[in-house]
């Protein structure tokens, strides 16, 4: 862990978790090297908070004031789209959630310091085709590329921009019966979260719970997260008493496989952001927490800080099935060249006696792309090490495991 | 006189903050203090300089002079970030 990455954590503590640390008056030099790391992590604003109240006066936080700006303008057009989506939907009659963004935010101490990207909502697949209508009638327009995903379509309308989801992102594609029985009364158990001037409806406290335990394991498994998506686990793990929380997920993330992710996420905030101490997740081992804690500042949010991390991913991770694969780099590999062949060409879907020609032609684009140095060899020695040091660690998670 | 129609606006933590939409005229942020944003709010519907001054002068207890020299003020800055239409 570097000085600034030290540094930042107990930033993060202090603001989040009133952590006891003597983080004060760092010196310009510092300053900027912690707001840098605070924004590949995605926690820009918690980081920019705590600094601009030492009330520093040089030169070069003058930028990051600016910077800043940016992040508060995206934050009210996000809480803006929230009410436009909300007005859209409920007007209509279709049950939606809220996933992640405000959902989150409304864990934080302020839930402006979360920074904010699109707006994530969930509605049943039943629903998909007329919220599609409304969205375009409403002015939103479908992005390109929106079709090649496997469960959200993006849109934007101006400065507003959106994903509608039809399916929980991070469930596993096989093996997930019991995880789905969870999420089946997700829009029964929602609540409305209704502001004086915004309204949006959430799921319940156990719906959210895992809904970042899932996300957080979709994008840690492949190109990685930053500090946000730890940091929203642990201020929602926080919002509660132990014995709530333990009475509320303690059956279930057992029977879903995830106890031991969220008990090392958890023991992480323990460890080094000076959250409460919890006994439910002592069993934790220290070193994979510390380990898993330095493959999240390594990668950055959604893998900025280091480039090959995606194709890592396709050496451990089977995109078949969305779950860290024990079986051999070569398998992997397959399937996620079999997976991109049927995104990039929907066509192998419908004739599969093309899929092999198609799949030799997304082996050449990818042959290509190596060449042209636009994309990570898989092949590279150092490269198969990382992937293979990333899923030792992912293993150890017993992810899905149960 | 009126917002533009992609303005809106925002309180936190006691404070009003005024963004675009669409961006297109102005992308940045306004923070407004409280005759700021009292002038911004009477904005979202068609008004006159003069009734807004006439709205703070029975919200305010300032002599008509100083509050229609403030209301000047803030709609200059407002045309000038190009925020208002006629």
């Amino acid at each position: 862990m570097t000085r600034e990455q030290s540094l930042l954590i107990d930033i993060l503590g202090k603001q989040l978790f009133g952590k006891d640390t003597e983080t004060n008056f760092l010196n310009a030099e510092e300053r900027e090297a912690v707001l840098e790391e605070a924004k590949h992590q995605a926690v820009f604003p918690i980081a920019f908070a705590y600094l601009d109240s030492e009330k520093p006066d040089d030169e070069a936080f003058l930028k990051y004031r600016k910077q800043n700006d940016v992040y508060t303008i995206a934050g009210i057009r996000n809480l803006h789209t929230h009410s436009l989506i909300h007005r859209l939907l409920d007007t209509n009659g279709i049950a939606y959630v809220i996933l992640k963004g405000q959902a989150s935010a409304r864990y934080y101490p302020d839930p402006m310091l979360r920074p904010m990207g699109d707006v994530d909502f969930l509605v049943d697949r039943k629903d998909l085709d007329r919220v599609a209508m409304l969205l375009e009638a409403e002015g939103f327009r479908k992005l390109e590329q929106a079709d090649n995903h496997e469960f959200h379509w993006a849109y934007s309308k101006g400065k507003a921009k959106a994903e509608l989801h039809w399916e929980v992102p991070g469930v596993p594609k096989s093996d997930n019966e019991i995880i789905n029985s969870y999420l089946t009364d997700i829009f029964e158990k929602r609540e409305l979260i209704d502001a004086s001037d915004h309204a949006f409806y959430v799921s319940s406290a156990f719906h959210h719970g895992m809904v970042i335990l899932l996300h957080t394991i979709s994008h840690i498994t492949t190109k990685g997260i930053g500090l946000r998506h730890l940091c929203d686990w642990l201020v929602f793990e926080n919002s509660m008493p132990e014995d709530v929380f333990t009475e509320m997920f303690s059956e279930a993330i057992r029977e879903m496989g995830l106890l031991t992710f969220a008990q090392v996420l958890t023991r992480i905030g323990i460890l080094y952001f000076g959250c409460a101490e919890r006994q439910w997740c002592r069993e934790a081992d220290k070193d994979l927490c510390t380990n898993l804690l330095e493959d999240i500042l390594a990668g950055g949010n959604f893998g900025r800080k280091e480039e090959g991390r995606g194709s890592q991913a396709m050496l451990f991770r089977n995109s078949q099935t969305r779950k860290v694969s024990h079986s051999d780099t070569l398998m992997n590999a397959f399937a996620s060249m079999k997976r991109r062949a049927e995104i990039d060409y929907p066509i192998c879907r419908t004739i599969p006696v093309l899929s092999p020609i198609i799949w030799s032609i997304v082996v050449v684009q990818y042959l290509l792309r190596v060449a042209q140095g636009k994309k990570y060899s898989m092949i590279d020695r150092e490269h198969i090490k990382e992937a293979m040091r990333r899923q030792s660690i992912y293993e150890e998670l017993k992810l899905f495991e149960r | 006189m009126k917002l533009k129609t992609d303005l809106i606006t925002q309180n936190i933590g006691g404070q009003q903050f005024l963004v675009s939409m669409g961006g297109e005229s102005f992308n940045g942020i306004v923070r407004s203090n409280r005759t700021a944003a009292f002038i911004v709010d009477c904005l979202k519907e068609e008004t006159t300089e003069e009734e807004i001054v006439d709205a703070m002068c029975r919200k305010f207890d300032a002599p008509r002079e100083v509050v229609a020299a403030d209301v000047k003020e803030i709609l200059g800055q407002l045309y000038g970030i190009n925020v208002i239409e006629e």
